[in-house]
């Protein structure tokens, strides 16, 4: 092996009949990928001796100490220590919409009600006995989500989560702090890294659009409040290097529809909420695989269907099919009502040429290879699988705004 | 013959999207209004390249092309038609042609109905 010398960077060259020693100049791009590597090397290093200081002091205050646990605590790239006593709240071993829904949404609506909570709560007062507390010994916390139990996350739900907490930080500009980051799962760690959310919680900021784990690409979310081409373009150029005009278009039409309808102007919203969308996506290279989510937080599709004005065509349907005329506030045919206003394709705004969004989402179904199109709208749930007819389901916990999930065979390589 | 040429990706945006002004900065409505209706209304061909664009969505189209038949510019849809050439190089995008055709005629029938 021989080594070539370009500008503070050692590589290796392989060795073979009639190879020599080459000084060569790097071109600006490749230097600057170098360089930007060596800084990730390092940032990777750090983090990795972080972890492991943190995992050793707490290994040791737990095994002096049987009053209580020892927590360590993120915040902007370092950590503290705290005693815990209280309430831990587990998170599901699988956060999952698909195979653990019941779970993995009571989780999230848990996560939601306390940041919505602490947010709303004035900052607490040191009185006496607190500042003498602080200044003897450790902090002390008293409860926390405990995401250390999570063995299994999907990249939507790390979306939602990711959304709860983003909504949370524009609202009331607090966010709390990540406990015991040091013994997450890895694959959690790596998605929730990826999607953005650890630097939510500040424990790094990573910046980078992107991160590469093994064979998935998993895309940092974006969140807007308009229906942006060129965001949604750069995330699918990230992802795939081929056009996908389809997916371009469904996508644009969940925003769009999101603008439209999710957050009406002159109708109440759930507390503390956001006007806003949030979008992320990841592929697997291997397979093809990509999974695009949309999300937003606004008043579901069964909960404005009343609002049409083809509601009355959307209404003798449901009533043919049911036998009783729709009710908005009756969440117990949220599924049926999601794949009747998918049938209908009529939006909520009364006028004629109006109403192909909800259609448009499906389109890039047609055109690949093999995937699924679900849909999570308050209770309901709209599943749909290349070459098979829609299928629906209520459940009994709702989701706190619409969900869209492109889970697709694609090609092209990032 | 007096004849126009609007290539999306270049006069107006690699990324159309939304329906009104309000959705984003490269609506439908923005583009009627700033390059389709004054084409439309000042030449004897439009000729309207599609090529280049990420994608061309349903609302975005309608309110652009099926907008034209409306208010404030009420346009007749055999007008709008025998004027328009939709011309595109991309076989990914050449549905579009017809998804335009429909929404005119749509229009069309709407606005001669009401």
């Amino acid at each position: 092996m021989f080594l070539v010398w370009h500008c503070n960077v050692y590589r290796p060259m392989k060795a073979g009949w009639g190879s020599r020693f080459v000084m060569k100049k790097q071109r600006p791009e490749k230097l600057a990928f170098f360089l930007k590597r060596a800084k990730w090397q390092e940032l990777r290093r750090k983090r990795f001796r972080l972890l492991r200081r943190a995992k050793r002091i707490a290994k040791i205050l737990n095994g002096a100490d049987d009053k209580g646990e020892w927590v360590t605590l993120y915040n902007n790239g370092n950590f503290e220590f705290a005693r815990f006593e209280g309430n831990r709240k587990a998170a599901p071993a699988k956060l999952n919409l698909f195979t653990n829904y019941e779970e993995s949404i009571g989780f999230i609506r848990m996560v939601r009600e306390g940041l919505t909570a602490a947010g709303s709560r004035s900052p607490a007062q040191p009185n006496r006995k607190r500042r003498r507390a602080s200044a003897k010994g450790p902090k002390v916390i008293r409860s926390y989500w405990d995401f250390t139990t999570i063995e299994e996350m999907s990249p939507n739900v790390a979306l939602m989560l990711a959304a709860e907490y983003d909504r949370a930080r524009r609202v009331g500009g607090w966010i709390p702090k990540a406990v015991s980051y040091e013994r997450w799962k890895p694959n959690v760690r790596s998605l929730l890294n990826g999607i953005g959310f650890l630097e939510l919680v500040g424990i790094h900021d990573r910046g980078d659009p992107y991160l590469d784990v093994g064979n998935s690409r998993i895309l940092r979310f974006r969140s807007g409040d308009e229906a942006n081409g060129e965001r949604v373009d750069e995330l699918l150029q990230t992802l795939t290097s081929i056009d996908h005009p389809e997916l371009y278009d469904a996508i644009i039409e969940a925003l769009t529809n999101t603008l439209h309808h999710a957050y009406p102007p002159k109708e109440r919203l759930l507390p503390d909420a956001v006007r806003s969308w949030w979008l992320s996506g990841m592929l697997d290279r291997k397979s093809g695989r990509l999974i695009i989510s949309a999300y937003d937080q606004g008043l579901t599709i069964p909960g404005t269907l009343h609002t049409w004005s083809k509601y009355r065509r959307f209404s003798r349907a449901f009533k043919r099919l049911f036998r009783v005329d729709p009710d908005p506030a009756d969440t117990s045919r949220d599924g049926a009502a999601i794949a009747l206003a998918m049938s209908v394709g009529k939006t909520s705004t009364g006028r004629e040429y109006r109403g192909r969004g909800l259609p448009a989402i499906e389109e890039p179904l047609e055109l690949s290879s093999d995937g699924q199109i679900v849909i999570y709208s308050r209770c309901g749930e709209y599943r749909r699988r290349k070459g098979q007819r829609g299928r629906v389901e209520t459940h009994a916990t709702p989701v706190n705004g619409t969900l869209v999930i492109w889970d697709l065979i694609v090609g092209g390589q990032p | 013959m007096n004849a126009r040429m609007i290539k999306i990706a270049d006069d107006f945006s690699r990324h159309p999207g939304g329906r009104f002004r309000k959705d984003g900065p490269h609506s439908g409505e923005a583009f009627r209004e700033s390059l389709l209706a004054p084409a439309i209304a000042s030449s004897d061909e439009v000729v309207v390249i599609l090529d280049g664009v990420a994608g061309l969505p349903p609302s975005f189209l309608e309110e652009a092309f099926g907008g034209l038949m409306r208010p404030p510019h009420c346009f007749t849809a055999s007008r709008v038609a025998g004027r328009l050439k939709i011309k595109t190089d991309n076989p990914r995008l050449r549905r579009y042609s017809d998804l335009i055709d429909g929404y005119i005629k749509a229009a069309g029938k709407a606005s001669a109905a009401s």
